[in-house]
């Protein structure tokens, strides 16, 4: 038996502390996690004993940096089934959906050619597509969704959705909004049957439950480091072998060429060509520590939990006359209260020390799809508990009867 | 509770204003037409200004305003207070009442001067304790200030 739920949030630091006067209630996961102090003494023993800049140095301090950052590089390659040549570290998910679309699609998409995106996409993951469509003439194609938010496989299968035309699947695996947990080993299944890639943001999967990128075949697969307990800065982006080789660079510059000439140079082998300039050690290192306190407690553990808390929020809040719950997957639950305004409600949790994002959480087409200016979202990580489920009820009730009085 | 924090913030009054904006038909006849959205949470406003005609002079006034504004109460109530204070003022008054305005929200103390000129708009004071909602009050202000600036722009 590993340790239990009540002790590994001892770990979590920034749980004890308060907001507005009240303990803090942190349902915010979704948008960053919070760090365990195993992570945060990761971050400063590397100030403390083996800062130096990586592969430049001709002395062993240089060198010993670079084997941790290396080090790092391996255990994430590990932690989603990968090879360490396939992974690219990047400054974070967004960086790695611009690289996969700017280095990767651009180059490949011709006019005519279809990206098929959902509504249900967060906005690092849409935009980039758009623009990439933009300048080559590529089409966005929308696959349809169910009234959950999640894609309508039988659907794209009858209507051919994904066929001939489409060179690039672009998908969340868990989605922000709503925690859809999409069918993506079936989507990616239909793209490569296409003759297409698939881009797969693991955003909001990775460090939630277990990935495999082999198992599931993804071309591409990208998450932050900062939404699975390391620091803000760093993240990822896997690339099978082939198809990283076939990706140009965004950022030039040093580290990142072998040869330079006057007028042009040649550069490293993949993953090496999309690290320019001075790395991001510190995050790496509070990334591989991260991976190691995830692996430790288990990703099926995690994934069992957050999801057993989020269901009991869903509940608990289905329970209320008035609120609406939009979905539930996982941790993630997003609702609204009628009558009061997501940030409103924000608000009054806010003083009572709830922290819930509101508003549309940087997916404008999914909240068109649900038909709701915003929502408020609440996502719990496995080291809530009940009693933040309860504080969350509470405090929805609490608003209700406040802004009620009101009238 | 936290919620006796709340009720200083949420006044009766503001509801009100929030609830039963005066100016909220769209103009038949305008000169500036601004449309801002604050994008992490939704509010949308477009903002439609008529300006007296007497172009040039110092004494431009808004003559005819409309605020079509969607979004939470704090932002409503502003944008429908905001209509009421600056319906007939001077430009140069509102680019004033503007700087006031934030100045309360960032929590200064106004001068009294300053408060007589915002009027209804001191109900907002509040908000101040509240630095997540300090965009949802200042937005229908950034409108009009945008409004003055193309309108002196001359665009
Ligand atoms: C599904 C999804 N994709 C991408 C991102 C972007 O992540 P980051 O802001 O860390 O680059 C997020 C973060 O909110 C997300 O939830």
């Amino acid at each position: 038996m590993g340790r239990s739920w009540t002790e590994i949030r001892e770990d979590f630091p920034i749980l004890k502390s308060k907001m507005n006067g009240q303990p803090l209630v942190y349902l915010d996961n979704a948008a960053t996690s919070q760090k365990p102090q195993v992570v945060i003494d990761a971050i400063a023993a590397f100030y403390q004993k083996d800062n130096a800049n990586i592969y430049r140095g001709t002395y062993e301090l240089s060198q010993r940096t670079t084997d941790l950052y290396e080090g790092a590089r391996e255990q994430v390659a590990k932690f989603i089934g990968a090879d360490r040549s396939e992974i690219v570290l990047t400054a974070g998910a967004t960086a790695s959906l611009n690289l996969a679309a700017f280095g990767y699609g651009l180059p490949v998409l011709r006019p005519g050619d279809e990206i098929a995106v959902t509504a249900a996409d967060h906005h690092s993951n849409l935009v980039s597509w758009q623009e990439a469509a933009k300048m080559t003439g590529a089409k966005l194609v929308y696959l349809p969704l169910d009234l959950g938010g999640k894609v309508d496989v039988e659907r794209v299968k009858k209507e051919q959705i994904i066929g001939k035309k489409t060179k690039i699947l672009a998908i969340a695996q868990v989605t922000n909004v709503l925690g859809t947990n999409q069918p993506i080993a079936e989507l990616i299944n239909l793209v490569h049957q296409a003759g297409g890639v698939a881009v797969i943001d693991g955003a909001q999967a990775a460090g939630h439950l277990p990935v495999d990128v082999k198992k599931l075949d993804a071309d591409f697969y990208a998450f932050s480091g900062h939404k699975m307990l390391s620091q803000t800065g760093i993240g990822v982006l896997y690339g099978k072998k082939k198809l990283l080789e076939a990706t140009r660079p965004l950022f030039f510059g040093g580290e990142m060429i072998e040869e330079v000439g006057l007028t042009s140079a040649t550069y490293k082998k993949a993953p090496y060509k999309f690290e320019a300039g001075s790395q991001n050690v510190s995050g790496a290192i509070s990334l591989g520590s991260a991976i190691d306190y995830l692996t430790e407690i288990g990703l099926d553990k995690i994934a069992a939990r957050e999801a057993e808390l989020g269901k009991a929020a869903a509940a608990g809040l289905r329970a209320i006359p008035g609120v609406r719950v939009y979905g539930q997957g996982g941790g993630i639950v997003s609702f609204n209260l009628a009558g009061i305004h997501p940030h409103d409600l924000a608000t009054a949790l806010d003083t009572q020390g709830i922290a819930v994002r509101a508003g549309q959480h940087c997916a404008q087409p999914m909240m068109n799809f649900l038909q709701v200016p915003g929502t408020v979202r609440a996502s719990f990580a496995f080291y809530n508990n009940e009693e933040d489920v309860s504080a969350l009820i509470t405090g929805v009730k609490e608003a209700k009867e406040f802004f009620h009085g009101l009238r | 509770m936290g919620l006796d924090k709340l009720s200083q913030l949420y006044r009766t009054i503001l509801l009100d204003y929030a609830a039963h904006p005066k100016y909220a038909q769209p103009l038949e006849i305008l000169d500036q037409e601004v449309r801002l959205i604050n994008h992490s949470c939704g509010d949308q406003v477009t903002l439609q200004v008529k300006f007296a005609d007497d172009e040039g002079s110092e004494m431009v006034k808004i003559d005819q305003i409309a605020c079509l504004a969607s979004g939470c109460t704090i932002f409503q109530a502003s944008s429908a207070i905001m209509t009421e204070q600056v319906l007939g003022k001077k430009l140069s008054d509102v680019t004033k009442m503007k700087a006031a305005f934030y100045q309360m929200l960032e929590g200064h103390d106004l001068a009294e001067d300053d408060k007589k000129k915002l009027g209804d708009a001191t109900l907002l004071a509040g908000v101040s304790q509240f630095p997540a909602r300090i965009k949802c009050a200042a937005l229908p202000w950034q409108a009009v200030a945008e409004a003055i600036e193309r309108k002196q722009e001359g665009k």
